[in-house]
């Protein structure tokens, strides 16, 4: 699973302080002007235009896409 | 001994008709031989000192004197002055002093076989001067306005500045109709002025007579927005009639423009929609006289519909032998309200009857808040706020892209030799050259511009709305980019379609170019932007250099060796011969479209086959849903007979009709539709390679198959 990420996103920052993304086997993927990798594999999963309008962004092993800081803390809750 | 052309007595005036009219006239004129002509020339053109000048003229008359020239011209003399030059070290001196022409061998080549390197160009006399000023300007632009480094890379073929022969004209160009209906037209130097159109017919008639003025100063393409929207305030009075010839007048009008520059038809693109699209909604309503209806778009809705309709039964018509038209090209944006508009199930199915006969439809796709204007082959401007701020003031929408640069990017993965980090090393190098030849474009067209209107871009300064028409500021300066597929392929082994590690190296690659992209945009306070690149001679000049320069290309590049016609796969597009389900390559293709944001396109070859409109409609609908791809547009083929002038589907050796061998192909090269007899070794290669699809579009089982994928 990805976590997409980018400096100063306060919701981004609440995900990662909530859960241990790690032992949830999510990795995450910053969104930085040196990080072509992780803007890769967001537009691998077509979440290009949508992290303009809003982050994070959580992309699961099944390709579900969740945006925004509940929805994700919802779904990471469920595998806790 | 007489010296023949006395331009060499010429001194640098503020115009150029003495020296044209003296050189013309030259072939009367035997100017007597003088040595001081040479001196003069030297000390005004080069930085060298009088006494080396004096030294050089007396060598190069002695050289004469002792050879028993029989004739001397200028250019022999330039030449034997700057072969004087090189051998006494002076290579900048030679280079300032150098004399741009075209040597007699190829002249007589270009009078004689057609030019194929824009397969929109005819052949014939007066596409015989665009080709001679170009070559002549593309000399002057890689001497005079790029450094060397720039002029190298090109010429060596690691970056392709397009357009070179247009050095002193921006790229291409979009605005809307609001600027004539709003002034007129009244062009700087125009013999006569005109007040705003009264009539639908002479708001056409405008319309093409600024197109032709337009493509005087661009060197691409010159596109339309929203035209079916800006014209109906003027088709209030007109019956259903009225409106179809004038839907016919337009077409026809743009697709029989070979008459303008270089015999060349205006590279033109109508964008239209079936719906109002938001920001157009509230925007007040410009009509006849140039003067506010009372109304707004909105209100035009059913009449801008008419409009498109009818333009739609023009293109399935064809033109006289049932041929698809090849301008203007129709894109038609699907945005989020075209599904919320009553009748776009209808509008959509004739719109795609015409995709599945004829071919012209492209299908443009607005997702999302998104809204943009089309143009070129695959251009779009995507509207930023501010944008949408002046779509209440549409006249102001006017935009433009300066200059092209294309990376070669195999060839940076052989340079690379499966080292990562030098891979992407090399990939910012050249973009940072490609930034800085744009920052020298920008440089050489504002020093045009800075003479306003009495200037040779006087048109781009007009400024009856108080904005110059060129707005630079606006300006785009797109990157491009060639052979992705094949780099990919040399770097890790396989190609794009063969495996997901690949399309995700694919996609770091060009992630890796847009986010330094836009780091240099900010250095170099340059709006630089992605474009796939529609390389339609690119794409083969970068294989053919690369065959000889990089013997490890032949692993990747495609096409057939033997016959030269090798190319390499266009910008991000997969490779044209992988058979893939057509809706998975518009899904995966679409991958590196959000990463692009001037423009991409994925074509869809159909070949022979003809679906059902009602199929294509469903292909698009899924793909506006389930992709994020920006553009497609399906290409059938054609055959046309010279001889009975009837048009059959499919290419084929001899007519279908009458069995003549006199028979011409048709179908799209790029991002248009072309005679095959115009392409390039290159397309004609890719053309033999392309996957048609007819698995899929020529039954049900094919439909179903697609539908799986989906």
């Amino acid at each position: 699973m990805y976590l997409f990420t980018k400096p100063g996103c306060t919701k981004c920052n609440e995900i990662k302080k909530k859960f241990n993304i790690d032992s949830l086997g999510v990795v995450e993927q910053r969104l930085t002007p040196d990080n072509p990798e992780a803007l890769a594999e967001l537009a691998f999963h077509g979440c290009v235009e949508l992290a303009e309008r809003e982050l994070p962004i959580l992309v699961t092993d099944d390709s579900q896409v969740f945006s925004g800081a509940i929805p994700i803390k919802k779904f990471l809750r469920g595998l806790v | 001994m007489h010296w023949i052309d006395g331009q060499q007595n010429q001194s640098l005036s503020s115009e150029t008709t003495d020296m044209a009219l003296f050189v013309r006239t030259s072939n009367e004129v035997l100017a007597s031989w003088n040595r001081q002509a040479i001196v003069d020339a030297l000390v005004r053109e080069t930085f060298v000192d009088r006494d080396t000048a004096e030294k050089i003229a007396q060598d190069v008359e002695d050289v004469i004197r002792n050879g028993n020239v029989k004739m001397v011209t200028a250019s022999l003399v330039r030449e034997l002055v700057d072969a004087k030059l090189i051998e006494m070290g002076l290579e900048d001196a030679r280079r300032m002093h150098t004399r741009l022409g075209v040597p007699l061998y190829d002249v007589e080549q270009m009078l004689t076989m057609p030019n194929k390197e824009n397969a929109n160009v005819p052949h014939g006399p007066e596409a015989t001067n665009l080709t001679l000023a170009e070559s002549i300007k593309k000399e002057y632009a890689l001497l005079n306005v790029f450094s060397q480094d720039i002029a190298e890379a090109h010429s060596a073929g690691d970056i392709h500045l397009h357009d070179l022969g247009f050095i002193d004209r921006p790229y291409c160009s979009g605005q809307s109709l609001e600027y004539i209906k709003k002034y007129g037209l009244s062009l700087p130097n125009a013999l006569a002025m005109a007040k705003p159109a009264k009539h639908a017919e002479v708001l056409l008639a405008h319309m093409v007579k600024f197109a032709a003025a337009l493509q005087s100063n661009f060197a691409g393409a010159i596109g339309w927005d929203a035209v079916n929207i800006f014209f109906a305030p003027y088709l209030e009075e007109l019956n259903d009639y009225q409106i179809k010839q004038l839907a016919q007048m337009l077409i026809f009008e743009f697709s029989q423009q070979a008459v303008a520059r270089g015999g060349q038809a205006i590279f033109s693109d109508i964008n239209l929609y079936w719906e109002v699209p938001k920001h157009f909604e509230g925007v007040p309503a410009i009509g006849p006289g140039g003067k506010y209806t009372g109304k707004t778009y909105a209100d035009y809705a059913e009449l801008s519909q008419k409009f498109v309709w009818k333009l739609f039964d023009v293109y399935l018509e064809g033109d006289a032998s049932g041929r698809p038209f090849f301008f203007p090209k129709p894109l038609v944006h699907i945005t989020e309200k075209f599904f919320h508009t009553p009748g776009h199930r209808d509008f959509l199915n004739h719109i795609c009857r015409v995709a599945a006969e004829k071919g012209n439809t492209y299908f443009v796709f607005d997702r999302g808040s998104t809204a943009k204007i089309s143009e070129c082959c695959r251009l779009s401007f995507k509207l930023e706020e501010s944008d949408l701020q002046d779509a209440m003031t549409p006249w102001k929408m006017r935009y433009s892209a300066l200059q092209n640069v294309t990376l070669n990017l195999p060839r940076l993965a052989y340079k690379a030799n499966g080292d990562d980090t030098k891979l992407f090393q090399l990939i910012s190098n050249y973009l940072a050259l490609a930034a800085k030849a744009h920052s020298h474009k920008k440089n050489f067209l504002t020093k045009l511009l800075d003479h306003g209107t009495s200037g040779p871009l006087a048109l781009l300064t007009m400024a009856p709305d108080g904005e110059r028409y060129l707005r630079l500021d606006k300006a785009s300066f797109l990157i491009g980019m060639v052979g992705l597929n094949e780099m990919v392929e040399y770097h890790t082994g396989q190609q794009l379609h063969e495996s997901e590690e690949a399309i995700k190296f694919g996609l770091k690659v060009i992630a890796h170019m847009k986010l330094t992209g836009d780091k240099l945009s900010q250095k170099e306070g340059l709006k630089l932007v992605l474009e796939q690149t529609p390389a339609e001679s690119t794409a083969y000049r970068f294989a053919k250099l690369d065959d000889k320069m990089f013997p490890q290309s032949r692993k990747v590049f495609k096409g057939n060796k033997e016959t030269g016609e090798i190319y390499y796969t266009n910008s991000t597009l997969y490779n044209v011969g992988a058979e893939m389900n057509p809706i998975q390559r518009v899904v995966d293709e679409g991958m590196f479209h959000p990463l692009i944001n001037a423009g991409s396109i994925t074509h869809v070859w159909l070949g022979e086959s003809q679906p059902s409109p009602e199929s294509l409609a469903q292909f698009v609908v899924k793909t506006f849903k389930h992709s994020k791809n920006d553009q497609i547009a399906f290409s059938p083929e054609f055959t046309t007979c010279l001889k009975c002038n009837q048009t059959s589907r499919g290419l084929t050796d001899t007519c279908a009709y009458c069995g003549s061998t006199k028979v011409e192909g048709i179908t799209r090269i790029t991002g248009y539709f072309t005679k095959l007899s115009s392409w390039n070794k290159g397309k004609l290669g890719e053309l033999k390679d392309r996957y048609r699809n007819s698995l899929y579009f020529d039954d049900d089982e094919g439909l179903k198959l697609m539908s799986a994928a989906g």
